[in-house]
């Protein structure tokens, strides 16, 4: 079976490291191929923070804060060894500031110790009343995606540096699957008025004496309209800009000067920081997460698709349970390709099978 | 005129500077000379952590140590606050301390003048096999080899002189100067003659791991993890009476060994490089004065040493207490001849 995923960000590599996890030894031959027009260090992965921490609330999306957390507890797991430094993860503590109080947010129950702030660091934070601390993880995509796309080069799987204009485009060349990874631009291979670009504007300074990460939330402004430090492993991540329709990928000088006086009122020891980059990216954004099957038809067959785009600001937070979610419709596909065309080595884990349609389980063997 | 009254601060780490900082810009009727041999980046505070930790110690009244700690935490925290953190060296850091077994004090005195002091969840403590319970809390770092040079143009700022001299006993002194504070550390065995200053020989590894953002410590003070502006500092060994000033490489084979197994992902740091200090320490620190027949005079002299592995966090808060005790002694003086 060919698999052919669109897009190498991190929900396109972890997708398909995911769908390789599962699959490689039910499934023979199975061959992934990903086709992208960026890879790291281009991608919009590349350029965030790199910090884990969904919104504040989900707004009924409960799916994804159960993604949330299964992401935040696989890469915790990897901790225990040296091998997480190869992948750019590392813990973190830091504060969440808001100017009222404020409901719990969404992953308290996610992150290692999660409590509410004292006075005294309140005191250290004038213009915000209320806000929690907790221990999050950093990962960081400059070294996770390279990470990511060794692990699959050494499976075998191969990388083609294209822009992949339509899903038939894939599909005559002999592609059984399709994973649509291809995040802001989805909109190119198939029209989503859902999906609409936050873009974002970070600077990243030389600030060595910060450790803690600093989120500040301004509910009038909506969610990253309000400055943020995250400290990274060699440089401090500064933002808060999330303009909602801007495709603009050029650096603002407005915003870039707004950026840095308000983190300079947040922490004032800034003021001696040597400002080293600028970036900007658009991140995703859509109502909801867009993690499903389509077969769209073109011709006699139908082009099974599997969508894992629309991740907003949280892409590298979600980013392992939309993959094994993306992995399960994938054996859903298997499943069914299996029982048509008896290619399955083994039975398909049970997990992974969809719910019986015509009261028949299993799956036919060669 | 009034002929200024001439103080003497003996010692460059991180007691003298803290003091003559503390006496320079509360007296200014006062001309304060510091003089020592050693100044950093050569002192025992350059090669500390600087991690702001406390003991309590068995014969100061507590509410004496809880006002050394909180005065030192109080300036040190009002520092990281401010525009000036980076160039003085000071940060915040937060962490865990770790316990192999669980502690007779869960609370320490000083864990409400830290921030954010509270038990580790079992989630946090699974990070941590081998140990059964834990705190959470966030403190300060105070990194010497930048806080001293910083210390010292705010001595100067004020109008203090520094002065590179080995002052061998006091009578040297007596002749230049109307008030002496002590703050010799190790050297005060020699100095002033206390046979109850010892060391306690500590060793340390510097190494880049930039992404090690937590303190780790074990409550056995031996084994502990500190990440710093530049670098990490971790350690170490407690060997009393051990004036050996040379790296042993059976302690460096240690502590990465024990380090490693708290924080794994050291196995893949780069090692700066190796520190070996001596605290100096006594079963309390001396912030004390007497008055000394000096070449016939007597002569004020407050003492403030034998901080051990403490110096650091109750640097301000004694400096603060000697200060009172200089004051104190200035009362008592006779008012100055008129020239």
């Amino acid at each position: 079976m060919r698999v052919a995923v669109i897009g190498a960000g991190v929900i396109g590599l972890s997708t398909a490291q995911s769908i390789y996890e599962h699959y490689h030894s039910i499934v023979s031959p199975l061959t992934i191929e990903v086709y992208a027009d960026k890879f790291t260090p281009l991608t919009t992965s590349d350029g965030a923070a790199g910090f884990w921490q969904p919104y504040l609330y989900d707004k009924g999306n409960v799916q994804e804060t159960k993604w949330n957390k299964e992401t935040f507890d696989y890469l915790l797991s990897f901790l225990k060894s040296p091998e997480s430094i190869k992948m750019g993860i590392f813990l973190e503590s830091g504060y969440n500031l808001c100017s009222e109080p404020a409901p719990d947010p969404s992953f308290k129950d996610s992150v290692l110790g999660f409590r509410q702030l004292t006075d005294r660091e309140l005191q250290i934070f004038p213009g915000y009343k209320f806000g929690w601390f907790n221990t999050a993880l950093m990962i960081e995509g400059k070294t996770y995606l390279p990470w990511l796309m060794e692990w699959l080069r050494k499976r075998g799987v191969k990388f083609y540096h294209r822009k992949i204009k339509s899903f038939k485009e894939l599909a005559e060349t002999g592609a059984d699957v399709i994973i649509n990874c291809s995040g802001m631009w989805s909109g190119q291979l198939q029209p989503d008025p859902d999906l609409k670009p936050g873009r974002g504007q970070i600077l990243k300074v030389d600030a060595p004496w910060l450790k803690h990460w600093i989120i500040t939330h301004d509910f009038t402004k909506g969610t990253y309209n309000s400055p943020y430090i995250i400290p990274g492993s060699r440089l401090v991540t500064l933002g808060g800009v999330f303009q909602m329709g801007n495709w603009s990928e050029q650096n603002s000088s407005v915003d870039h000067k707004e950026i840095w006086e308000k983190a300079c009122q947040l922490e004032p020891s800034l003021k001696h920081a040597r400002i080293v980059d600028d970036w900007s990216g658009l991140r995703p954004v859509r109502s909801k997460v867009r993690l499903e099957r389509e077969a769209i038809w073109s011709g006699e067959t139908p082009i099974e698709v599997i969508h894992n785009y629309g991740h907003g600001g949280f892409g590298l937070t979600i980013h392992r349970g939309c993959a094994e979610e993306a992995a399960r419709l994938f054996g859903q596909i298997v499943e069914q390709k299996g029982k048509d065309e008896g290619l399955l080595t083994t039975e398909v884990p049970l997990q992974c099978r969809s719910p019986p349609v015509h009261g028949g389980q299993g799956s036919s063997r060669k | 005129m009034m002929k200024s009254v001439r103080v003497v601060v003996v010692g460059a780490g991180v007691i003298g500077f803290s003091t003559a900082v503390c006496i320079v810009e509360a007296l200014p009727f006062c001309s304060v000379t510091l003089m020592a041999d050693k100044f950093s980046p050569d002192t025992t505070s350059d090669g500390a952590a600087g991690i702001l930790f406390a003991a309590q110690f068995p014969d100061i009244p507590l509410q004496r140590q809880k006002h050394w700690f909180k005065d030192s935490f109080d300036h040190l925290l009002a520092i990281a606050q401010s525009q000036c953190a980076p160039e003085a060296g000071v940060m915040l850091s937060s962490g865990w301390q770790i316990f192999k077994e669980v502690p007779a004090v869960k609370k320490p005195f000083w864990s409400e003048f830290v921030i954010g002091f509270r038990l580790m969840t079992d989630v946090e403590r699974k990070r941590f096999p081998d140990h059964k319970f834990g705190q959470a809390f966030t403190t300060l770092k105070c990194e010497c080899s930048t806080y001293l040079p910083w210390l010292e143009k705010r001595f100067r700022k004020a109008g203090g002189q520094v002065e590179q001299r080995k002052v061998n006993n006091l009578q040297e002194l007596s002749n230049n100067f109307d008030i002496i504070v002590n703050c010799s550390g190790l050297g005060s065995k020699v100095l002033v003659g206390d046979t109850q200053v010892y060391p306690v020989r500590g060793q340390v590894l510097k190494v880049e791991a930039p992404w090690v953002q937590h303190f780790i410590r074990d409550g056995d003070g031996t084994t502990y993890i500190y990440p710093g502006i530049r670098s990490v500092t971790i350690g170490g060994t407690r060997q009393e009476g051990d004036w050996r000033l040379q790296v042993d490489d059976r302690d460096t084979k240690g502590i990465l060994e024990r380090c490693s197994r708290l924080e794994p992902s050291l196995n893949k740091a780069k090692i700066l490089n190796e520190w070996v200090g001596l605290r100096p320490s006594r079963k309390n620190p001396r912030v004390e004065r007497e008055v000394v027949e000096l070449q016939g005079r007597p002569v004020p002299v407050v003492h403030n040493y034998g901080h051990g592995g403490w110096g650091v966090t109750l640097a301000w808060g004694t400096a603060l207490d000697t200060l009172g005790l200089v004051k104190q002694s200035l009362h008592e003086m006779a008012p100055q001849p008129k020239l």
